[in-house]
């Protein structure tokens, strides 16, 4: 990597306070990323995506807390923030974008006066038609600043809460599944104004979703997440060609394609685990279909297999296994 | 097709079983909805001359984007709102004329809604079995209490829940988006019914579990008979499932055909729009939608001439002003556009004349 991370993340851990035994959600996950890089985070519903990146904006909120690790941003250590000094960040540095736009505009208040909020929030000096501008930027009319939520469509909301992050330019933008509640064209089109932003402007984007196909000619880095746990990391395309975990390959075979001949397919049989009782060994081994003898007795590391990294036994390193291991199939 | 193996009908029905034409069928099926009040009253169209027809243990596809009028054909058909024109036939019965109560329940046993959102579908205050039950004793009153038990037991497996038992005395809390779902499935099939309305049943799912929903609304159709009509957004999930596919937009129906060939020859500008928005990983970043920030529009009083023409790359000066049909333009494949190609070395019997649904074999 050739430049310093603007995002660096180490060690990270959350960990829910249910009462009797805490549920540890986000299990010392690692991240970095540069400045104008694209980084896909992947995985099921209850896998700690959302958690993760919670973690990283420093949203969370009791019962979950931070308990371990570190997030450096352009250098600092967010986690030992105060609110005061987060709050300066927060807009103007990074942003964040919410899962749905419908529940993270105000719906009493017009788009421009959110816009104002945002603003005022800051000390930082902003041109009084950057509102306007924002919105150009994202393809909405700025007539619509007088709009309220409810009178946009879902699409447009999408695109004024990314809008309103774009309102200083910040070098880092969080995104919580911002298409799921989209259509597909609309999904597309946002996901292809995002990529057209981040070329004009420079960001670096964080992108959460459950689903693997839509990240997959727009990010650079793909971070795969099982029951808390990064269990694969590398260049999207390299995931894609060659999943080196069987979670990533289940992930990729769950979506039916439109082009060749139709094959039946199976998805991942079974849910995610309860993480106050995440299973032994590899957390995977339950609905793995490669499992073998050592799956539930050992936990695997993030092991180096070609150009990504992979926390399956399969690549585990000679010495590991106590018992043989069935080849891999991909 | 072949025809429905499992034959219990509600006496309501014997009587008039048309068992050769199709199971439904709509006759320029039309809803109009008013929007504002006094001088400033509108007509907002949003369904408009629709002709669809399912037939017996067939999946058809009804794909467009959002606010195209695809779930207001569900519910026309489901019956919550009463058509401003045009009609349902259901086994060769309108169903304007099912006015007996007795009929019109039969009718709702045999068509029932499975919902979108399957976390507020359900009760969240009452056991998963209270739902099932409800309407096995309202569809089935001679069934006995411990009838009634048995048959939703039954119900909740052929869905894939096991054990059964267990699953009927949770709550809906305690149950996945994909269970929950399910449950929505077992409950529509507690009726045994002929046709379920699919509303978008997995867009609020996981994409990891969409495909075990998928892969049972196809064993559903072998096991209990029933046919489906499949609202999505997503053109290749209609695929992997649907028989036949019919595209919609701003509340026509622009392109109907058998699913394969709708997808591998698209007429309509507006299915290629739709091919080229599906995130496929294993193709090349495809190219066309890029430029494309468009919705469906509201049509409110509309004007003659085609709705896509403002976000078509094809329009020329006929669309807008002449209202395109339904023409046939390949085997069994139809579409509503201008400068759509019938295919090479195909005729039609005259085209110029909306033909008939394309289901009718």
């Amino acid at each position: 990597m050739p430049s310093q991370p603007i995002l660096e993340v180490r060690d990270l851990t959350v960990e829910y306070d249910t009462g009797d035994q805490p549920v540890v959600a986000v299990d010392r996950v690692d991240l970095e990323v540069h400045a104008g890089e694209f980084v896909g985070v992947v995985g099921e519903s209850g896998c700690g995506k959302s958690t993760l990146l919670f973690a990283i904006a420093q949203l969370l909120s009791p019962p979950a807390a931070i308990t371990g690790g570190s997030v450096l941003f352009q250098g600092q250590n967010l986690v030992a923030m105060s609110e005061k000094e987060l709050a300066a960040l927060r807009w103007r540095d990074f942003s964040v974008v919410m899962q749905s736009a419908m529940n993270a505009l105000n719906p009493v208040k017009s788009i421009g006066a959110q816009f104002h909020d945002a603003i005022m929030a800051h000390d930082e000096p902003v041109a009084d038609d950057r509102p306007a501008e924002v919105l150009r930027l994202v393809g909405i009319d700025p007539i619509h600043l007088k709009s309220y939520p409810h009178q946009l469509s879902g699409g447009m909301r999408q695109r004024a809460m990314i809008a309103m992050a774009l309102l200083f330019t910040p070098d880092l933008i969080i995104m919580d599944e911002p298409t799921s509640a989209l259509d597909v064209v609309a999904q597309r089109s946002l996901m292809v104004q995002i990529k057209e932003l981040q070329r004009q402007l420079g960001f670096a984007v964080v992108f959460v979703t459950h689903d693997m196909s839509l990240v997959s000619h727009f990010s650079d880095q793909l971070l795969v997440m099982y029951a808390g746990q990064v269990v694969e990391l590398g260049a999207t395309r390299a995931v894609f060609d060659h999943p080196a975990h069987p979670y990533s390959k289940g992930l990729l075979d769950a979506f039916p394609s439109i082009r060749g001949p139709k094959v039946p397919l199976t998805g991942i049989p079974g849910s995610p685990p309860n993480l106050a009782h995440p299973p032994s060994g590899c957390r995977f081994h339950p609905r793995c279909p490669v499992a073998f003898g050592d799956c539930p007795k050992i936990e695997p590391d993030l092991y180096q297999v070609g150009a990504v990294q992979a926390r399956c036994l399969l690549h585990a390193p000679d010495g590991v296994l106590t018992e043989p291991k069935q080849e891999a199939t991909s | 097709m072949t025809e429905v193996s499992t034959d219990r009908l509600s006496p309501a029905d014997s009587a008039a079983d048309a068992s050769t034409g199709p199971l439904l069928e709509t006759k320029n099926l039309t809803q109009h909805f008013r929007v504002g009040r006094g001088f400033s009253r509108k007509m907002l169209h949003a369904v408009d001359d629709v002709n669809l027809t399912v037939e017996r243990q067939e999946i058809v596809a009804l794909a467009g984007e959002s606010g195209s009028g695809k779930s207001t054909i569900a519910r026309l058909l489901a019956g919550v709102y009463k058509p401003t024109s045009g009609e349902i036939y259901y086994q060769g019965r309108p169903v304007s004329a099912m006015r007996s109560r007795r009929e019109q329940l039969a009718y709702r046993g045999d068509v029932p809604m499975v919902f979108q959102d399957p976390f507020s579908s359900l009760n969240p205050a009452f056991r998963v079995s209270h739902g099932i039950l409800r309407s096995l004793k309202l569809h089935n009153p001679d069934l006995t209490r411990d009838q009634r038990y048995d048959e939703a037991a039954r119900v909740v497996e052929q869905v894939g829940l096991a054990p059964a038992a267990d699953i009927l005395h949770r709550y809906p809390y305690e149950l996945s988006g994909g269970q929950r779902q399910r449950i929505g499935f077992a409950q529509a099939l507690a009726h045994q019914p002929k046709l379920i309305l699919a509303d978008e049943p997995v867009s609020m799912l996981d994409v990891s579990i969409r495909i075990g929903l998928l892969n049972l609304m196809a064993e559903l159709r072998e096991s209990a008979g029933v046919s489906f009509l499949y609202i999505t957004h997503d053109i290749a999930s209609a695929r992997y499932v649907a028989d036949r596919l019919m595209i919609m937009y701003a509340g026509h129906i622009v392109e109907s055909g058998p699913a394969e060939s709708v997808l591998a020859d698209p007429k309509h500008p507006y299915t290629d729009l739709l091919l080229g928005a599906v995130p496929d990983p294993r193709a090349p970043l495809s190219v066309g939608v890029e430029g494309d920030t468009g919705e469906p529009p509201k049509v409110i009083d509309p004007t003659p001439g085609c709705r896509f023409r403002w976000r078509c790359p094809l329009a020329i000066d006929e669309c807008h002003h002449i209202t395109p049909k339904l023409r046939l333009l390949g085997e069994r494949h139809t579409a509503a556009c201008h400068v759509a190609q019938p295919d090479p070395g195909f005729t039609s019997p005259d085209p110029a004349v909306t033909p008939p649904d394309t289901g009718a074999a």
